[in-house]
């Protein structure tokens, strides 16, 4: 019974996760690029990128 | 979300497929992890050291304990040693990685409270790592042993209000999974209670033999 239920998440979260998050953004993740839905605050706290756009150069 | 759960989903292929060469050929995978965690340090953002792969070994070994008697579960208790091992050196490798940019960026002492979070369950998996090790575990009593991998407990809760406390756009996930997962250890904890529980013998009615 918990087995069943337990694997229906598992497909429900699988299902979910296509349907929320693109599956470019998961990509681009994987290939090492942050985006809107894998941002990271160590990239804001770096100041590498803020909402999508490149800072300017030595910290403008 | 879909890195984690894709990742989970291999995880449990990969176990279910290979378990048998998973327990033999481990300490060959130990190594071969230990290189991927090295190189993904070196990495600027990778799954890795987001700390995504670490999390999804971890969920796997976390519902290995509550999910009842198959063959999936006998093929995952009898790799879960394996699992946290490589699970934890997929965290220390994130933990490691966060840490460092932390004192390189000057905010080790500013963090958020979820990165203290995330270095509490760093330091706290360190024993149960050591532990799982068969040749460390065998020198142990097993009463001894099972008290300290108790402390898991507290891991999987640290991380659980690492992840919820990060407060981005996957935090209802994060409940979510550790909601089922508290839900199903209480279930498995008060089915394995009422499975001890001794059963009424029986009333034996006396017979009467006429002489």
């Amino acid at each position: 019974m918990k087995n069943i239920i337990l694997i229906v998440l598992l497909v429900l979260m699988l299902g979910s996760s296509f349907a929320f998050e693109p599956v470019t953004d998961s990509i681009d993740i994987i290939a090492g690029s942050t985006n809107t839905t894998y941002s990271t605050t160590i990239d804001l706290i770096a100041g590498v990128s803020e909402q999508g756009n490149s800072d300017s150069f030595y910290g403008n | 979300m879909t890195i984690i759960t894709i990742t989970t989903v291999l995880i449990l292929g990969l176990v279910y497929l290979f378990y048998k060469q998973i327990r033999k050929f481990n300490k060959y995978i130990y190594g071969l992890c230990v290189i991927i965690g090295i190189i993904s340090f070196t990495q600027e953002t990778t799954i890795i050291n987001m700390g995504y792969v670490g999390l999804s070994f971890f969920l796997v070994v976390m519902f290995t304990g509550v999910i009842d008697k198959s063959e999936m579960k006998k093929r995952l208790a009898g790799t879960r040693a394996e699992l946290a091992i490589i699970g934890t050196i997929f965290v220390a490798v994130h933990g490691l990685k966060f840490i460092v940019f932390a004192i390189d960026y000057g905010f080790l002492w500013t963090a958020p409270f979820y990165f203290y979070l995330g270095v509490a369950s760093v330091f706290i998996v360190i024993p149960l790592f050591i532990t799982s090790f068969l040749i460390i575990r065998k020198k142990m009593k097993g009463k001894t042993w099972k008290n300290l991998h108790k402390l898991s407990y507290l891991f999987y809760l640290l991380v659980g209000l690492h992840l919820v406390f990060m407060n981005n756009d996957r935090i209802f996930f994060y409940i979510g999974i550790f909601a089922v997962y508290l839900i199903t250890r209480i279930w498995t904890y008060f089915e394995k209670k009422l499975a001890k529980k001794p059963q009424p013998k029986p009333i034996q009615q006396k017979t009467t033999q006429s002489a």
